[in-house]
């Protein structure tokens, strides 16, 4: 069993979390499933996005990555560890980071690097090897000329790399960012989709990326879209992205270049499926001059 | 109804050494029932400019004018400018703190004065504008979903019967139905009343949509301000202060580059698609 699941960063069975809605006066009011039966593998050094409208249980999803939060059913392991078995937690909290929606909830510290430092130092890393991961993973995120600096003097942008640091510094394999970009700015949004890239790329980190921008996910090796706590499809971004219909059902938006060239293939301009990009349908309408 | 700025600039920390001007010198006139979208990315000075606009700031320099009456001015009742210039700040739901739906969408009129009687009118008539059931009257605020949450927020601010409505990144952190219903609800109070709408918002693809003047601003200054076609030819100069175009406007330029040439005010999904049927329909033309 071990040995099977450990080939994947991340492996999920049947899992099912429910909790409990409350009414004003502490009573159960009903029981809510946010997950039903969430099955999936992600192979190590995978970009994969979850994608989902607000309420599809995508955030719900996320935590059960890092053991936040425990199945009611069904089981989680992150390579091979099973997430709510005893003993796991800390090991599998160093393996897969998190780095959440609203950048000012997760900076704890008054000056960047110590805030960097806080998740070594929770690990018992020694303090010279703390300062080397410190350097390191402000370099990676481009943020080395700040360590210095208060974080609330950061832009919201700034702010998530700091965390993204933070992270980084703990040395994990795998990354989950939970609507990391949501609350930013389109530069700062850019700045930390190209940092998450490069860390997939550079450093094989597997890569969560829970968003409902699907602007944001056209370079994902794979995508699952979720709605009402199960997975409505999944598949490469082309694949995914020709299945207007669930997509449509799922509250969720095409890129606009997928957008317009559906519309011209309607309109009998035949541009072909599976465009991602701008480019891509620049260069399909530049052919189509023959 | 008429806003206008004049001279006017804002200053953080004055006096101090850290002295910083968020805004510098904004002459600016919004006029009767515009619906301007303003974009500038982080620390550019758009919130502090919607602060402006109903004395919630006031400026270090130069004067604000509500219907050509200086805000300033002794005797300027700030209270009824605020129920004039309704403020929708940022993420408006961390703001509900009444018992009820009913009773926080009545705070703000009854604040500023409003008999009670309209009070109850209008913020009944306002939930009905934003959506909000009346089965959902006497819910508590924190049982709604976030996006209820926010609606009621607004009719908060609608109750007052405002002549202005200016709201802060109304669609932050909103899913992509989320943020068309906010926009289709703006878009329906523009339409049926005589209303101004300003927004601010980091999406020039919603700019491009729904605004008819889009004001950019950069290190405490408006430096582009027209109508978005106009305004979003300006590629270069929108991308070094860190801003950019539409994606549509994206795909017209790259046509371009491969000598493909579209009709103008390509800004939209929809007229790009639009002006690309036209020329692949004229070539078809040409070609036999």
């Amino acid at each position: 069993m071990q040995k099977k699941s450990d080939q994947y960063m991340i492996e999920t069975k049947d899992l099912v979390y429910e909790y409990n809605r409350r009414d004003e006066n502490g009573d159960i009011a009903e029981i809510v499933r946010a997950l039903d039966g969430v099955s999936l593998k992600v192979k190590k050094g995978d970009f994969i996005a979850v994608l989902g409208a607000n309420g599809s249980g995508k955030s719900t999803f996320a935590k059960h990555l890092n053991g936040l939060l425990h199945p009611t059913e069904g089981v989680v392991y992150i390579n091979g560890m099973q997430t709510d078995r005893e003993g796991n937690v800390l090991p599998v909290r160093q393996m897969a980071g998190m780095v959440f929606q609203n950048p000012d909830n997760q900076i704890i510290s008054g000056i960047v690097e110590e805030d960097v430092a806080f998740g070594p130092e929770n690990l018992g890393v020694s303090t010279e090897e703390i300062l080397l991961r410190v350097e390191e993973s402000l370099k990676q995120v481009d943020m080395l000329p700040y360590r210095k600096h208060s974080p609330n003097r950061l832009s919201g942008g700034q702010k998530q790399r700091v965390a993204i640091a933070g992270v980084l510094a703990m040395h994990p394999q795998c990354i989950i960012l939970d609507e990391a970009t949501a609350m930013l700015d389109p530069a700062g949004r850019k700045k930390v989709l190209e940092i998450v890239m490069r860390l997939n790329k550079e450093e094989h980190i597997t890569i969560i990326l829970i968003t409902h921008y699907m602007e944001d996910v056209t370079e994902a090796d794979y995508i699952y879209v979720m709605k009402e706590g199960k997975i409505a499809t999944s598949g490469t971004p082309g694949e995914v992205f020709e299945q207007k219909k669930i997509l449509q059902d799922c509250a969720l938006e095409l890129p606009t270049a997928t957008r317009i060239a559906q519309l011209l293939n309607e309109a009998d301009i035949p541009v072909g499926d599976g465009i991602l990009t701008m480019e891509e349908l620049a260069d399909r309408l530049d052919k189509l001059r023959g | 109804m008429s806003i206008r700025l004049e001279n006017v600039s804002y200053v953080y920390g004055m006096g101090t050494t850290e002295e910083k001007y968020a805004l510098k010198n904004i002459n600016l006139e919004i006029g009767n029932h515009e619906l301007v979208g303003i974009a500038g990315h982080t620390g550019s000075g758009k919130s502090t400019l919607l602060q402006l606009f109903n004395g919630l700031e006031h400026a270090a320099h130069g004067t604000v004018y509500y219907n050509d009456q200086n805000i300033y001015e002794k005797g300027f009742s700030m209270k009824e400018l605020r129920g004039r210039v309704g403020l929708v700040f940022q993420y408006p739901e961390h703001q509900l703190f009444e018992a009820t739906v009913i009773k926080d969408v009545e705070f703000g009129p009854a604040n500023i004065g409003m008999p009670p009687m309209e009070v109850e009118l209008n913020s009944f008539q306002a939930l009905k504008d934003v959506g909000i059931g009346e089965e959902l009257l006497d819910a508590s605020p924190l049982t709604l979903s976030g996006g209820q949450k926010r609606r009621v927020a607004l009719a908060g601010v609608l109750a007052m019967q405002p002549e202005v409505l200016v709201l802060d990144e109304p669609m932050a952190g909103l899913d992509p139905l989320g943020r068309r219903e906010v926009f289709e609800l703006l878009l329906k109070l523009y339409q049926e009343r005589n209303i101004t709408i300003i927004f601010v918002s980091h999406s020039m693809e919603d700019i491009a949509e729904y605004a008819g003047r889009v004001l950019i601003m950069n290190q405490g200054e408006i430096v582009l301000d027209g109508r978005p076609d106009k305004v979003f030819r300006y590629r270069k100069e929108l991308e070094q202060i860190g801003l950019g175009i539409p994606q549509s406007a994206l795909l017209a330029a790259s046509l371009r580059e491969r000598g493909i040439r579209l009709a103008d005010g390509c800004i939209t999904v929809e007229k790009t698609t639009q002006a690309i049927v036209e020329w692949y329909q004229n070539r078809k033309r040409g070609a036999v």
